[in-house]
């Protein structure tokens, strides 16, 4: 009886601090990520590192039951600009292996504030308009997926 | 013995009591937990709805929202202050875009922050297909605020938390 007590308490522990069990809903990072996969979000990723490009992560809201999967495309201070669907970081054409969709995207030169990191999903073949991405704090990343 | 029976039976009769009580009772954030559930399923909406089902919805949302409400919710370029008749012709108006949708509340927490005010920070999600025929699925964070009037907590205002900024 102790023993199933421990593994149970070890068990909600893991799942609850260590990893989140996670469904993918809705298609923002296909085809990286695809609707309905299975995943777990590690949360102790960052407790000796801090984000950086690249990284895909999950955004917080009101909680953790429902967080947004997307990639980090600047970090602080670094000026994020789309021209006819390329993407550039102060000004230089970034090299996105992992975008796969077309995209015709246009936006104004923006600079990401002080603790805060300008997130994307890689499925940018929606209208800019419809599709849910930019600067948010840091404090809302709870982790990444694991694979 | 009789009396070590009947210690028993007065722990269990105890224990049965304390039982139903915590199933039973509903404590303040639990009623306002139920007002977003309510708004959920009066606001969503089932393929081939019918102009009688969307009216009674729109009759019960309306009811779930103090007289005026303030809703700040850019995303849908809502601005300002909603009466009953305001939240009505919007619910009935906005449900030609879509031949279906489900909005749900995920993530509620709830702070009663006066004996007849409350605040709670909700992850919603709407997800559904529009009459065009393409898929939607949006997930906002948002700050909900209740007024309790005569009993019941309604809505006062809605404000959406602009998580990521563009």
């Amino acid at each position: 009886m102790a023993r199933v007590l421990a593994v149970a308490l070890l068990a909600f522990i893991f799942f609850k601090f260590v990893c989140i069990p996670f469904r993918v809903k809705g298609y923002s990072m296909e085809p990286t990520y695809r609707n309905g996969g299975i995943n777990l979000c590690f949360k102790l990723k960052y407790l000796f590192s801090t984000p950086k490009r690249g990284d895909v992560v999950t955004v917080r809201l009101a909680g953790e039951k429902v967080m947004l999967l997307k990639r980090i495309v600047a970090t602080e201070g670094e000026t994020v600009e789309f021209i006819n669907g390329k993407l550039l970081i102060n000004g230089k054409k970034l090299d996105e292996p992992y975008i796969k969709l077309p995209c015709e995207w246009n936006l104004s030169p923006r600079k990401v504030e002080k603790n805060k990191v300008y997130v994307i999903g890689d499925n940018r073949s929606v209208p800019i308009e419809r599709h849910n991405f930019g600067q948010t704090s840091i404090k809302r990343i709870t982790g990444v997926p694991l694979w | 013995m009789v009396e070590n029976k009947n210690i028993i039976i007065a722990v269990i009769v105890l224990a049965a009591v304390a039982i139903l009580y915590f199933l039973l009772h509903k404590s303040e954030e639990d009623k306002v937990k139920l007002q977003l559930e309510l708004l959920g399923k009066h606001v969503s909406m089932e393929t081939g709805e019918k102009p009688v089902t969307a009216v009674t919805k729109a009759k019960n949302t309306r009811d779930l929202f103090a007289e005026i409400s303030r809703l700040e919710i850019p995303a849908y370029s809502l601005d300002g202050s909603f009466t009953h008749g305001d939240i009505s012709s919007l619910l009935i108006s906005s449900r030609s875009y879509f031949s279906r949708f489900t909005l749900e509340f995920k993530d509620i927490n709830v702070e009663i922050t006066e004996e007849d005010k409350a605040e709670a920070e909700v992850t919603v999600r709407l997800s559904g297909k529009l009459t065009s025929g393409e898929r939607t699925d949006e997930t906002h964070e948002l700050e909900c605020k209740f007024k309790k009037i005569e009993g019941e907590w309604l809505f006062s205002g809605i404000t959406a938390v602009a998580v990521l900024q563009k």
